[in-house]
């Protein structure tokens, strides 16, 4: 029986794009950000029941080391820089679920003075997921949802995009 | 202490300013000071009668004018007595109790960012909720907001608009389709689940 070492004529057909994204996907960090009554779904998300281990999701307490951005509760005004300044320091590619009612338009609170109409309005936003709060499933089926989005990405295009982002 | 003993032992101590006991058709009785006195009777109330614990204190807009009510307790003696004063619209001017109370601190910062009460001799006289920038005092009556606040929009999307663009868009696609086992994922990202999953969770 031959040995063979990797590298000596061995072929892995592959496409680059999914080879990028197939390990992107499989290891989302999101960054710890919980405003409101969210938070506790998003807690609950990460603990044993629904696990979001499984899918390589570690919850991250630097925006340097996140690569999605939950926007779980509502924002008011006085926090919107400080959302927009963690979006800013988060490296790309980067990606944003609006989780909840009032992430999404202001919900509940949306007649206040001074709660954000809609987190869209600061940064923008991949996903919106819908719900008062949404349960920790709901969640799970918004991130598998942004992880279908991820692998269906074309690397070539997202490149073009940033190095647009970046010339801007 | 009821609140008439209350008030005839203060106008003891302060017999030249006129001090009235009201009463509303619901609710506990209060002692109505003008805003230059009310410090004044405060700390007698505080030192002499021991209304040592400020409860509440809050700024109200009564659109003619503006006004300041305190909830004074006493913790030992087990009795309470609200006192209010007013303020005119224009130049809202009452006198600090910070000195006196030291909750009364947040609070007044409370009365001041909200409703636009300026309290002379505040040490620290900040807005406490809204940010530093902030334009207007958000809980007066014909308080207008701003367009928006640091380039965010402060606009509401218009929520029967949004709904039926998505109504006319799931129509269209159950046309195409006829069957609806995915939830239909628009173009901005919005996530709509499909007819009937919600009453399941």
């Amino acid at each position: 029986m031959t040995e063979y070492e990797w590298g000596e004529g061995m072929v892995l057909p592959t496409k680059v794009d999914w080879l990028l994204n197939w390990p992107r996907k499989n290891s989302l960090w999101y960054l710890l950000f919980a405003t409101a009554c969210c938070g506790i779904e998003l807690m609950q998300a990460g603990g044993p029941r629904t696990d979001l281990d499984r899918f390589g999701m570690v919850f991250r307490a630097s925006p340097r080391q996140a690569d999605i951005l939950l926007i779980a509760g509502a924002v008011t005004y006085k926090m919107a820089d400080a959302v927009r300044r963690l979006y800013d320091q988060m490296p790309e590619p980067k990606y944003v679920l609006a989780m909840g009612a009032c992430a999404n338009c202001g919900g509940l609170f949306q007649k206040g003075y001074s709660v954000v109409k809609g987190i869209d309005k600061v940064i923008p936003v991949d996903m919106y997921l819908p719900g008062c709060a949404p349960r920790p499933e709901a969640l799970n089926e918004a991130l598998m949802n942004i992880q279908k989005k991820i692998e269906n990405e074309r690397w070539a295009l997202r490149m073009k995009i940033d190095s647009e982002k970046l010339a801007r | 202490m009821t609140a008439p003993e209350i008030l005839s032992a203060i106008q003891t101590k302060f017999p030249e300013i006129k001090l009235e006991l009201q009463q509303g058709p619901a609710g506990d009785p209060w002692i109505l000071v003008t805003s230059g006195d009310v410090a004044n009777v405060i700390r007698i109330l505080k030192n002499e009668l021991g209304l040592n614990y400020l409860a509440c204190l809050s700024g109200i807009d009564y659109q003619d004018s503006l006004g300041v009510v305190y909830q004074l307790r006493s913790l030992s003696g087990k009795f309470e007595i609200m006192v209010k004063t007013l303020a005119p619209l224009e130049n809202p001017c009452v006198p600090t109790i910070s000195d006196l109370y030291a909750s009364a601190n947040w609070f007044e910062r409370e009365a001041y960012d909200l409703i636009g009460i300026q309290f002379q001799g505040h040490p620290d006289l900040r807005r406490i909720m809204m940010p530093e920038d902030w334009v207007g005092h958000p809980l007066r009556k014909d308080y207008q907001p701003p367009a928006e606040y640091h380039g965010i929009s402060t606009s509401r999307p218009n929520t029967h608009q949004l709904l039926d663009q998505l109504r006319t868009a799931q129509n269209r696609s159950d046309e195409k389709s006829k069957v609806d086992t995915v939830p239909h994922v628009t173009q901005s990202g919005t996530v709509i689940p499909k007819s009937g999953e919600g009453q399941n969770l």
